[in-house]
C-alpha cells in the first residue's frame, strides 16, 4: 500500500485479508490489471485464490508475495497460474518497479526457478539431438521451449541478469521479458498437460 | 425311499436273468452234454511220436470198462526204475447219442473239456479221424489250456487218446458237448481265469518292476527296487509255465523245466527279503540259509538228466520249497508284527497265504485233488503286485509329503530370515535417519551461529553502540540475506557452481548495486561438482558472501568482477575488486579476523583452496575447488 502511494498511475482496487474474503472479491468486483497474492492466508491456502482468479478475471495478472522466493512455493504457484512473484522484503521501489514490469509484460525469474522450468520442460529439439522424438506432435508444442527461451533460461541459471541476457542475445529489455513471461504461461500449459498426461496414466480419463 | 426302489430294480433284473437262464437251461436240457462217465483202457507201449490220422487200436487190448470222469491215473512217487522211459497209453471212449441233433439239427458242435494233464501227448478222434492232437511236449504240452475242439455237425464215437511217460500219471477232467452258443462261454471264461488272467497280472507287475529297477539305476542304496525288480521277473518267469505249451518251445524243454521251478524260489526269496528290507530288519541266518537251499536246489535241479529231475526229483523240491516257504513267511509276519507296520503285516499275510496255494497247485499237479481246480499260484502274483503298488505308493506320497513338509519349513524359516532382514534394515534405515537428522541439525546449528546468529549478533552491537545513526533496515535486510541463502543452500540441485553463484548474485545483487558496485559477470561453465551438498554448498555461498561483505566493508570498490575457469581437475572462482588492495595477514584478530578464520574453515571443510593476490588495480580473490570429491571433506 505504502509502495502503491508513491506511484501515481497506480491505485488499489482492493484488500482483502482472508482466502474467503479474496474469494468474495473476485466474485464481487470488477477485474483489476494486477493481483498480489499472499500463499500464507489465515483460512487456506493462497494456491486455491490462483486458481480462483484465473477463472474469475482470466486477463488478470497474478503475483505471488512470498517471503523467501523459494523454489517450492514459487512452482506451485506458477503452475496454478501466476505469472510472477514478488519477495516480501524488497523496498518499495523495487516492488512498484516489480509491478510495473510484470504488467508491461515480464517478470522476473530467479536462476533456481529457471533451473527448476528447464528441468520440468522439454528442451528445444535443435539443442538436443540425442532426445528421443515426442509422442504426439498435438500435445508438445505448447509445453516445447523454443531455443531462444532455453537460452534465456540457461542464462538465469547462470548469474546473468536480465540486462546482460538482452545484450548477449542482442534484444531489448522488454523483448527478453516478453519472452520471459511467455514462459511462465507455457509453464502453466505444461503443468496442465503434464497433469492430463498422468491422469491417462492412471486410467483416469478415457483416451477418446 | 430311493435306496428301496433300487433295490426293487435290482431284485427284478435279477429275476429276469435267473428266469432268461432257467429258459435257456430247459430248452437244451438235451444238447449240452456233461459228460461224467466214460469207457476207459490202457495199453502198454505207446509213443510220444505224431499220432497217426487214422484211429489204430492195439489188436491185444484189454477189454473197454466203465470209468467215471475225470479219470485219473495215479502219479507214483517212489522211481520204479525198471519201467524207466516206458510209455503208455490211455484211451477214452464216449459215444454220442443221436437223439442230441434234435434241436439244433446241423450245428457244428464242439467238444469242451476244461483240463487234462500228463506228461506226454493228447490226441481227439471223432468217429475214427484225427481231429486235433497238442503239438508241443512232452512235458510242457499246453496242459493248462482247457480243450476246444470242434467236432462237426453229427459225430458219434470219440476217443481220446493220451500217451504218457512212465509213473507221472495222467488226467482228463470231464467234457462236455453243444454247440458255439452252449459251450464258449464256458471255454472263454476258463481260457480267461487259467491264462489270460496270470499273463495280464504278470506283465503288468513286469511293467512296475521294471520301473522300480530305473529308480535303483539312480538310487543303489535303495535295494529294495532292486529287490521289487527281481521279484517281479521271477513272478514273470514262473507264470510263463502256465502259458506255454500251444507251441513247441524255442528252448529245451529241461531248461524251461528248471526255469519255472526255481523261479518260483527266486520268488519267495526276493519277496521276503523285501518285506525284512521294508521293515529294516536283518535276519542274517534265516537270510542265508533261504538263500543257501535257493542255489542248492537251482544247482541240484540242473537239466543234467532231465528225465530224472522232472520226474522224481521235482516233487521232493517241491515239498522242500514249501517247507522253506512256511518259514520265511511266519519270520515276515513275526518282523511285520513286531514293527507294527500295517501294510508289511498285509504283504507277509499275503505272502504266508502262498503257503496253502502252493499246496494247494502241488495236489493238482499230483492228482491228488480234482483236476478240474485252477493253479492258483498264478493269483498270488496280482496281489502281490497290489501290495507291491500300495508299497511304492506308501513310499511316494510319504516322499511327497517329506518335501511338502520340508518346503514348509524352508518358507517359514525365508520369513523368518526375511523379517529378520526387515527389521535390521529398518533398524540401519533409523539409525541413517537419526544420523542425517543429527547432521542436518549440526549443520543448522552452525550456521545459525555463523551466519544469522552472528548477523544479528554484530547488529545489535552496532545499535547498542551507535543507537539511531545507523540504518536499522539495513541492517535486518542483510539479516534476511544470510537466511535467503540459508535456505537456497537447500536447494535439491546444488551440484552446479554456477547456479550456486547466481542464486547469491540473485539475493546479494540488489545490496551491491544500493551500494554503488557494478558487478561484472565473466563465468564460464565449469563441471558439476558431485560432491556438492547441501552443506558444501552453504559452505561457498558463505565463503563467496563473506569476501563481497569484506568488499563492501572495506574496500571502497566501485566494480566487482566475477569470473569462473575449469583447468583440468580444479574449478577456480576469481573475485576482483577494485578497492584498496586487501592483505589478509595484515587484518588484526579483532577486527574482521572473526569472518576471514571463518573462511579458512569453511573452505578446509570442502577441502579447498583459498588466497589473495593484489595486483595494480585492486585485489584478486581465488577459491579453488576440486571437481572430484575432496579426501578431506569427510
Amino acid at each position: 500500500m505504502q509502495a502503491l502511494s508513491s506511484a501515481p498511475d497506480m491505485r488499489s482496487a482492493g484488500t482483502a485479508a482472508t482466502l474467503s474474503a479474496g474469494l468474495s472479491m473476485l466474485r464481487d468486483s470488477s477485474p483489476a490489471d494486477i493481483l498480489v497474492i499472499d500463499l500464507g492466508l489465515p483460512d487456506g491456502s493462497g494456491i486455491d485464490a490462483i486458481h480462483a482468479a484465473r477463472t474469475a478475471w482470466p486477463r488478470c495478472e497474478i503475483m505471488v508475495a512470498t517471503v523467501f522466493g523459494d523454489e517450492s512455493h514459487v512452482m506451485r504457484s506458477i503452475a496454478a497460474g501466476a505469472t510472477g512473484y514478488l519477495l516480501k522484503d524488497s523496498s518499495a521501489a523495487d516492488i512498484v518497479r516489480e509491478l510495473r514490469s510484470l504488467h508491461q509484460g515480464g517478470s522476473p525469474m530467479s536462476p533456481l526457478i529457471a533451473r527448476q522450468v528447464l528441468l520440468r520442460m522439454r528442451a528445444p529439439a535443435a539443442d538436443t539431438p540425442a532426445e528421443p522424438p515426442p509422442l504426439t506432435p498435438a500435445a508438445t508444442p505448447p509445453t516445447t521451449l523454443s531455443p531462444r527461451e532455453y537460452q534465456v533460461l540457461t542464462d538465469i541459471t547462470r548469474g546473468f541478469s536480465h540486462d546482460e541476457i538482452a545484450q548477449r542475445l542482442g534484444v531489448s529489455r522488454h523483448t527478453l521479458l516478453t519472452y520471459v513471461r511467455r514462459i511462465y504461461v507455457k509453464l502453466d500449459v505444461h503443468s496442465k498437460v503434464e497433469a492430463i498426461n498422468v491422469a491417462r496414466m492412471q486410467g483416469l480419463l478415457d483416451d477418446r | 425311499m430311493t435306496a428301496r426302489l433300487i433295490w426293487h430294480r435290482w431284485l427284478a433284473l435279477a429275476l429276469c436273468v435267473t428266469a432268461i437262464l432257467a429258459s435257456a437251461c430247459a430248452h437244451a436240457a438235451s444238447l449240452p452234454l456233461h459228460l461224467a462217465t466214460a469207457q476207459l483202457r490202457i495199453t502198454p507201449d505207446g509213443s510220444l511220436e505224431s499220432p497217426p490220422m487214422q484211429l489204430v487200436m492195439p489188436a491185444d487190448a484189454e477189454p473197454w470198462r466203465q470209468t467215471p470222469l475225470p479219470v485219473v491215473v495215479p502219479r507214483q512217487i517212489t522211481p520204479d526204475s525198471l519201467d524207466n522211459g516206458a510209455v503208455s497209453t490211455v484211451w477214452v471212449r464216449v459215444q454220442v447219442p443221436d437223439a442230441t441233433g434234435t434241436a439244433n439239427a446241423g450245428d457244428p458242435l464242439y467238444l469242451y473239456a476244461a483240463r487234462w494233464q500228463t506228461v506226454g501227448r493228447l490226441a481227439v478222434y471223432v468217429d475214427g479221424q484225427l481231429r486235433w492232437h497238442s503239438r508241443a511236449g512232452p512235458v510242457w504240452n499246453s496242459y493248462n489250456y482247457p480243450l476246444w475242439i470242434p467236432l462237426g455237425p453229427h459225430p458219434h464215437d470219440i476217443v481220446v487218446r493220451m500217451d504218457m511217460t512212465g509213473q507221472v500219471g495222467g488226467a482228463l477232467s470231464t467234457m462236455r458237448i453243444g454247440t458255439n452258443g452252449q459251450l464258449l462261454w464256458r471255454y472263454a471264461v476258463r481260457s480267461f481265469l487259467q491264462t489270460q488272467f496270470p499273463y495280464l497280472s504278470s506283465g503288468a507287475l513286469l511293467a512296475i518292476g521294471i520301473f522300480s529297477l530305473m529308480v535303483w539305476c539312480r538310487r543303489r542304496a535303495e535295494s529294495r527296487y532292486l529287490l521289487c525288480f527281481l521279484a517281479a521277473g521271477s513272478y514273470f518267469l514262473h507264470t510263463l509255465q502256465y502259458l506255454v505249451g500251444q507251441d513247441p518251445l524255442p528252448i529245451p524243454e529241461a531248461w524251461f523245466t528248471w526255469l519255472a521251478f526255481n523261479s518260483i524260489a527266486w520268488l519267495i526269496l526276493a519277496c521276503y527279503v523285501f518285506i525284512f528290507r521294508y521293515l529294516d530288519v536283518r535276519y542274517r541266518r534265516l537270510e542265508a540259509a533261504l538263500t543257501c537251499i535257493v542255489v542248492f536246489l537251482a544247482t541240484s535241479t540242473l537239466p543234467l538228466s532231465w528225465f530224472t529231475h522232472a520226474v522224481f526229483l521235482f516233487p521232493l523240491a517241491q515239498l522242500l520249497l514249501v517247507c522253506l516257504n512256511l518259514t520265511a513267511s511266519i519270520a515276515a509276519l513275526q518282523a511285520s508284527w513286531r514293527a507294527r507296520s500295517r501294510e508289511a503285516l498285509l504283504f507277509s499275510i499275503w505272502n504266508a497265504m502262498s503257503t496253502p496255494i502252493a499246496v494247494h497247485d502241488v495236489l493238482l499237479q499230483n492228482y491228488r485233488i480234482s483236476i478240474e481246480g485252477i493253479y492258483l499260484l498264478s493269483y498270488l502274483g496280482c496281489v502281490q503286485l497290489l501290495l507291491f503298488m500300495y508299497l511304492m505308493y506308501r513310499r511316494y506320497i510319504g516322499a511327497l509329503d517329506q518335501v511338502a513338509q520340508v518346503n514348509a519349513s524352508l518358507a517359514m524359516r525365508l520369513a523368518q530370515r526375511e523379517a529378520e532382514l526387515n527389521e535390521s534394515h529398518r533398524q540401519l534405515r533409523e539409525i541413517e535417519r537419526r544420523e542425517t537428522l543429527a547432521q542436518e541439525r549440526q549443520r543448522l546449528l552452525e550456521d545459525m551461529h555463523d551466519g544469522l546468529g552472528s548477523s544479528l549478533m554484530s547488529a545489535l552491537r552496532v545499535v547498542e553502540q551507535r543507537g539511531a545513526e545507523i540504518d536499522v533496515a539495513q541492517l535486518l535486510r542483510e539479516c534476511i540475506d544470510d537466511l535467503k541463502l540459508t535456505i537456497d543452500s537447500l536447494e535439491p540441485d546444488s551440484a552446479d557452481l554456477l547456479l550456486l553463484l547466481a542464486t547469491l548474485r540473485y539475493r546479494l545483487g540488489p545490496r551491491l548495486e544500493a551500494a554503488g558496485i557494478g558487478l561484472v559477470w565473466e563465468v564460464e561453465d565449469v563441471p558439476p561438482l558431485q560432491w556438492l551438498d547441501p552443506q558444501g554448498a552453504l559452505h561457498v555461498l558463505r565463503i563467496v558472501q563473506e569476501v563481497f561483505t569484506n568488499i563492501l566493508k572495506h574496500g571502497n570498490a566501485t566494480v566487482i568482477r566475477v569470473q569462473t575457469h575449469a583447468v583440468d581437475d580444479t574449478v577456480t572462482v576469481r573475485i576482483h575488486d577494485n578497492g584498496a588492495p586487501f592483505d589478509p595477514g595484515a587484518v588484526s584478530p579483532t577486527r574482521g579476523g572473526r569472518g576471514l578464520t571463518n573462511l579458512h574453515r569453511r573452505a578446509q571443510a570442502i577441502g579447498a583452496t583459498i588466497g589473495w593476490q593484489a595486483d595494480a588495480h585492486g585485489t584478486w580473490f581465488d577459491l579453488l575447488l576440486a571437481v572430484a570429491r575432496p579426501a578431506a571433506n569427510a
